[in-house]
């Protein structure tokens, strides 16, 4: 538990305490603002989404890309077996039990799926295995799409809330709504810092670098791969529940691919590698996103999370969240190299001599 | 029949595109992302050229091929080269011009508003028949086209100076720095070519599909998987995967759906990359030994 | 006596690691220096560091009397050096005739086929071979190859860093034969070589190497400096 409340520097207190403080205002501008209250809920699902991911693909360094395919198909399971249908029969009320059946099997789903992507990694690597991840995503939305039990096109409604009837559009609902959101992101963070910071972070963390000496050195990457894919698609699989018992219905735009771009460039701007990162990230791009939906030309929308996705990888080496660190060594370079006068900085203050190399 | 014909166009665009990837990626390391918007591009550049200057199809041609040449600069000079030898340089690339798509994509969006524009049938409309079967001058100019435009950029690279510069770099960067090869030089010249490969496949494949700004995504996409799919750096794996690739499509979308097409395709590759893992031209090298 | 190539006080290494220790070391023009001392002491990162093959660099390079610290690898190869590595650094999927043809990249492109036809008489072995990729030739033939690609243009410096590596005997002296009739007119050749037999009666100047600093300097049994024993009498003085 103590390990969970370290933090890594007075700079990462400052940004958790600022986030806890955001967060009850929030609570107080959400109660009023229905249209800030979706906002709310959409960045919840995001942010929770994002901070699974950069598990696998900051953690693990594993370019996955059936995060939406895990989300999608958990989404539908649960929309599904907490009575969603085509037609969309409106039940009535949300009872509280289903909904908590429908996270624990939306997180057995997304376990599964887990399973499933991490099995090709024992022998594929890079681009290959995102491809692979994408032709998994792509199978999965296809194979729904047959299913008439699933909606087909019009998708499923009707499925269990974590709102009653009454509850709805509500100021009392969008408090519930707001703290659900709020239990989400913390989980999630949760479970982020439990994985990288813990034993199964380093052990991932080894292989990432230099997966010949991780193996040697007797780090069993596969079985540390599995496990880092079957916890975080668990909980993605989880989030997906939380979707549907957000909006008590689902359909094929979960899958869109503009969604999934949007997700990376979050997690891409944000800085990988970082829970902070998925944070920044989510909030930054979900902003504009959100700002430039209000107006009617689409476009711009696009264009701009463009050009921040463009002049962050131009400008930064790590995202927003290694801005700082990377702006300090630039200073420390520039000043080591005035004071020596050399036509080329040396790498480390530090050498270490070693004869026969 | 019509399987075939369809195969054949499907597989010169992807073919074309894959072609670019493949150099792009097999010479510099630079997973180029930005290939759809170049698509775009050279299919708006193609439309107005035609709307502009003449509908006379070497001037079609001719605008789409000009500026793919030109985003292929632009993603050289906005991209690569400053990003290059930087840390983390390769994500931060990939990226980079996955921004970049974004950008032009949607900025043609807002110019040319969302309707489609259509591009004339550029090879006529006669139509001649074989074996009982009436195949249409556009579909057969495509493939005699594109079979030209491959030949030429295979002669281009082992003929010329810069075409050996670019093989040697494909093969060995250290041996390609060691003899003068530089590498900003070859990237650009890779970039160019690459831009002008993609602007022509997207006219040939407007031919098929009209422009309009989301379809740079699938083709850059199968680009890549045929890239993979015949080793990085092969011209002739290239090409032949191009055909698998076309080929699975095909036959996908006639006897199971559409939906299926890309699970089928990466099942391909998945297949052959299990076997072989430097795809085609491992299979080659295996039975030239 | 002019100095074609020097290198003061040159430190450098990989990452953390430094290899060299503030080296000093000047070629003159017409000058055949062997580089000599065991595995890992320096050599072939003496060689590497002059091309910029490097983590980094401190200290000075100087081609001419011009710094060439911030000169990219494949500009040098323009201005003259040639640098045969180690391990060939070949085009394994290109032909030999490929490969030789890459040497002219930099130089005299046009005659280039003038260059072949010179190379392959001094290893005709490699006009057999000329149509199939270099990854299918043997060891002898690669080193052969990379030599000739090196040979493709009039360099005013050679570095070749240990030619005779994994090469059987009677292969290696063939080689050997080869580079001793190498004209380096007003250029320079540095060796480095672990055999020192095979530098006997042509080298003009052996400078040995060990943890990265020079150890020793000693006149070759082919210069005129005088023989073996005034070689020693300089090597007790440092």
């Amino acid at each position: 538990m103590r390990k969970l409340l370290t933090f890594r520097s007075a700079g990462d207190a400052t940004f958790w305490g600022g986030c806890l403080a955001a967060a009850l205002i929030l609570n107080f501008i959400v109660y009023d603002n229905a249209v800030f209250s979706g906002h709310w809920v959409v960045f919840a699902l995001f942010a929770s989404i994002n901070l699974m991911w950069m598990l696998v693909i900051g953690t693990a360094g594993l370019y996955s890309f059936a995060t939406i395919g895990v989300v999608g198909s958990a989404a539908y399971i649960g929309a599904w077996i907490s009575g969603g249908s085509q037609a969309g029969e409106d039940l009535a009320g949300a009872r509280s039990l289903n909904v908590v059946f429908v996270l624990l099997a939306t997180a057995a789903v997304g376990a599964l799926y887990g399973a499933i992507v991490a099995a090709p990694t024992i022998r594929l690597r890079g681009v290959y295995f995102a491809l692979f991840t994408i032709g998994l995503a792509a199978a999965s939305r296809a194979l729904i799409e047959e299913q008439s039990f699933l909606g087909q096109h019009q998708g499923l409604s009707g499925a269990a809330r974590f709102l009653s009837q009454d509850l709805i559009a509500t100021e009392n609902g969008r408090t519930i709504e707001f703290f659900v959101g709020l239990a989400l992101i913390t989980f999630c963070l949760i479970v982020y810092k439990l994985v990288d910071a813990g034993r199964l972070g380093l052990l991932l963390r080894t292989a990432r670098e230099s997966e010949g000496v991780a193996r040697g050195i007797g780090v069993d990457v596969v079985r540390a791969r599995f496990a880092v894919f079957i916890i975080s698609s668990a909980v993605l699989g989880m989030i997906g529940g939380f979707y549907t018992s957000f909006y008590g219905s689902v359909s094929l735009t979960i899958f869109d691919f503009n969604t999934l771009l949007l997700l990376f460039a979050m997690i891409v701007v944000g800085g990988l590698g970082s829970a902070k990162g998925a944070i920044v990230g989510t909030a930054l791009l979900l902003y504009i996103d959100r700002t430039y939906a209000d107006i009617d030309q689409p476009a711009w929308r696009y264009i701009w999370i463009g050009i921040i996705m463009f002049a962050i990888t131009i400008l930064t080496t790590r995202g927003l969240v290694g801005l700082p660190s990377q702006i300090r060594a630039y200073v420390q370079r520039r000043r080591a190299r005035g004071a020596a006068g050399e036509a080329e900085a040396v790498p480390t203050p530090s050498e270490l001599e070693v004869p026969g190399l | 029949m019509t399987d075939l014909i369809v195969t054949v166009n499907l597989a010169a665009v992807y073919g074309l595109i894959a072609v670019g990837i493949s150099l792009t990626w097999a010479g510099l390391g630079f997973l180029n992302l930005a290939s759809g918007v170049t698509f775009a591009a050279s299919l708006y550049g193609a439309w107005w050229a035609q709307e502009n200057i003449s509908d006379h199809p070497a001037v079609i041609f001719l605008g789409g091929i000009v500026v793919g040449a030109v985003a292929g600069a632009i993603i050289c000079v906005a991209v690569f080269l400053p990003l290059d030898g930087k840390p983390n340089w390769d994500t931060r690339s990939m990226v980079a011009s996955l921004g970049l798509s974004l950008i032009g994509i949607y900025t043609f969006f807002l110019v040319f508003g969302p309707q489609r524009k259509a591009i004339d049938l550029l090879f006529g409309t006669t139509k001649f028949k074989i074996g009982g079967t009436t195949i249409t001058a556009d579909k057969s100019g495509a493939i005699i086209c594109a079979t030209i435009v491959m030949a030429l950029v295979v002669i281009g690279l082992v003929t010329t100076k810069t075409g050996l510069g670019v093989r040697a770099l494909t093969q060995n960067p250290e041996g390609a720095a060691l003899v003068g090869i530089g590498r900003k030089q070859a990237a650009f010249a890779i970039l160019v070519v690459s831009g002008a490969l993609a602007g022509f496949s997207a006219v040939l494949l407007s031919q098929i599909f009209y422009p309009e700004p989301n379809i740079g995504y699938l083709p850059l996409l199968k680009g890549l998987i045929v890239a993979l799919l015949g080793g990085l750096g092969s011209i002739l794996g290239t090409v032949i995967a191009a055909v698998l690739v076309a080929a699975t499509e095909a036959v996908t979308v006639h006897y199971i759906h559409q939906g299926w097409v890309l699970v089928t395709q990466l099942a391909l590759i998945a297949i052959v990359l299990l076997v072989r893992p430097r795809g085609v031209a491992g299979i080659l090298e295996a039975t030239r030994a | 006596m002019t100095v074609i190539l020097e290198a003061r006080k040159l430190s450098a290494g990989y990452g953390p690691l430094r290899v060299l220790h503030e080296i000093d070391l000047a070629v003159a023009q017409g000058e055949r220096v062997g580089l000599v001392g065991l595995n890992g002491h320096g050599k072939t990162t003496l060689l590497r560091s002059i091309m910029g093959f490097v983590d980094w660099r401190r200290g000075e390079i100087e081609l001419n009397g011009k710094s060439i610290l911030r000169t990219p690898a494949h500009r040098l190869a323009r201005a003259g050096i040639v640098l045969i590595p180690q391990g060939d650094a070949l085009f394994p999927g290109l032909s030999v005739k490929d490969n030789l043809d890459s040497g002219a990249f930099a130089g005299n492109w046009r005659e280039r086929k003038k260059r072949r036809e010179r190379v392959l008489q001094l290893f005709p072995r490699l006009a057999d071979r000329l149509g199939q990729p270099a990854g299918t030739l043997s060891g002898g033939e690669r080193r052969m190859c990379s030599l000739g690609r090196g040979l493709m243009t009039d360099a005013h410096v050679y570095l070749i860093d240990e030619p005779s590596l994994g090469l059987a005997p009677g292969i290696a002296a063939g080689l050997f034969s080869t580079l001793r009739e190498l004209e380096i007119g007003s250029g320079a050749l540095v060796l480095a070589e672990q055999n020192r037999t095979l530098l006997e009666g042509w080298i003009d100047r052996i400078v040995r190497i060990h943890g990265g600093q020079v150890v020793g300097i000693e006149a070759g049994s082919g210069s005129t400096d005088g023989g073996p024993a005034a070689a020693r009498e300089q090597e007790e003085g440092e």
